[in-house]
């Protein structure tokens, strides 16, 4: 089943009783910021979450203990994390720069303030067989180093609230509805439609 | 439809022009025959392709929701987007874009023409294929502008041929606009006439298309006949 961009244009004709196809080029403008929408939305739902977190082989790779989130989602071959619901999902380091390296995943905790993170910084790690400690600078998530001088790298694995693409929601079929009643948003009138949106 | 011939305009026209003696003639009098009123027989079949050339560029390229032009539509070449419309007279056919050029979808036209070429020049935010089967017109200017890989419209067009090229129901049409110009020199009265006459023909042909098919889609299902 085709759902690209021609078809919501049409799916939105059809709705709303446009009666050509005259307005295809404005309703598809309202694409990509009706996509975000849609994601900030389900990320605040508890039940509906599941339905847009990425999966656990999302693979990213830690340098010098950190990396941007931001430009990874601006990579368009990637999934666009949403960093500000990190917080709702699970990251695991699954490099092996860490005192025990049989332990392959180890789940990341976020501290809230990064001045303990970054390269120079040793905090004392109460559990540095079990996790991973990380705070975000911006866009960057940065890990606390366990040992001075000795920052982590490898991969990192997540799963967490995205924003889809809209081939990669043309598979999550639950959330079409939905996504068609942003787009009719965007493309009606700016600003928000519901306080199920609040932080938008 | 069967077309209009010559073979049958030519004898009422002759008859109308008492150019020939002898009854309902297909051909001019000459010798015994002949009034002298008409010396060359190719004046009057050629004053009938000139008003067939008429009734079709000014009649049938001219009426919309009637398939009249079919017959004359022309395949464009491939036009890029901001090409030249090619010269035509009348209203297009259809407009048709494709991804790779072989394969041919209907293209929308669109709300405004800042929707076609701002859709092709900032298009990558959203991608451009999104946007695919969209154009516009520039009529004032003659340009096309779209947003396919691939674009080309059907239009009418008319080369003048030895034959008439209408259709046969439209012989009164032929033989009043030939009659006007070929009255254009002797009477005052008879040009005026068939000049109107003509006209009203010409006018019928226009609009009888739209008038007929117009009525038909705007019932409602069950009030139609």
């Amino acid at each position: 089943m085709a759902f690209d961009e021609a078809t919501v244009a049409e799916i939105v004709r059809q709705r709303l009783g446009i009666t050509d196809a005259a307005e295809k080029a404005r309703v598809i403008w309202a694409i990509p910021q009706a996509l975000d929408r849609l994601a900030r939305k389900i990320a605040q739902n508890p039940k509906k979450r599941p339905l847009l977190m990425t999966s656990r082989a999302t693979a990213i790779t830690l340098t010098n203990a950190a990396v941007d989130l931001n430009a990874y989602a601006a990579n368009a071959a990637n999934k666009k994390i949403l960093v500000e619901y990190l917080d709702h999902g699970t990251i695991w380091y699954e490099g092996s720069d860490l005192p025990d390296a049989t332990i392959k995943q180890r789940p990341m905790q976020r501290v809230r303030n990064p001045a303990f993170a970054g390269n120079s910084q040793h905090l004392s790690h109460p559990f540095a067989a079990d996790y991973v400690f990380y705070a975000l600078e911006g866009g960057t998530l940065r890990c606390i180093e366990v040992e001075i001088g000795n920052p982590l790298g490898g991969p990192i694995s997540m799963i967490t609230p995205y924003s889809p693409k809209l081939t990669e929601l043309a598979g999550i079929v639950e959330l079409h509805d939905e996504f068609i009643d942003k787009v009719v948003e965007v493309y009606l009138q700016p600003g928000n439609d519901s306080a199920e949106d609040a932080e938008k | 439809m069967a077309l209009a011939l010559l073979a049958n305009t030519s004898p009422r026209l002759i008859q109308l022009l008492n150019a020939n003696r002898g009854s309902y003639s297909s051909s001019i009098g000459t010798g015994a025959t002949g009034i002298g009123a008409y010396p060359f027989q190719q004046e009057i079949v050629d004053a009938q392709i000139e008003a067939d050339g008429l009734l079709i560029t000014q009649g049938y390229f001219q009426t919309a929701k009637s398939p009249l032009r079919n017959r004359f539509l022309t395949q464009s070449a491939n036009l890029a987007d901001g090409d030249k419309l090619p010269e035509f007279d009348g209203l297009i056919g259809k407009c048709e874009w494709s991804s790779n050029g072989s394969a041919w979808r209907a293209s929308d036209l669109a709300k405004s023409k800042a929707d076609v070429t701002e859709a092709r020049q900032n298009g990558s935010y959203v991608g451009a294929a999104a946007f695919y089967g969209l154009h516009w017109f520039d009529e004032q200017e003659g340009y096309i502008f779209h947003t396919s890989p691939f674009f080309r419209l059907f239009y009418p067009s008319y080369t003048k041929t030895a034959v008439l090229q209408a259709n046969e129901n439209h012989v009164p049409a032929i033989i009043a606009g030939a009659l006007m110009l070929l009255y254009k020199d002797s009477s005052n009265a008879m040009h005026e006439f068939y000049t109107n006459l003509w006209e009203a023909m010409l006018a019928r042909v226009v609009s009888s298309g739209a008038l007929r098919l117009g009525k038909v889609s705007a019932l409602p299902m069950d009030l139609r006949g």
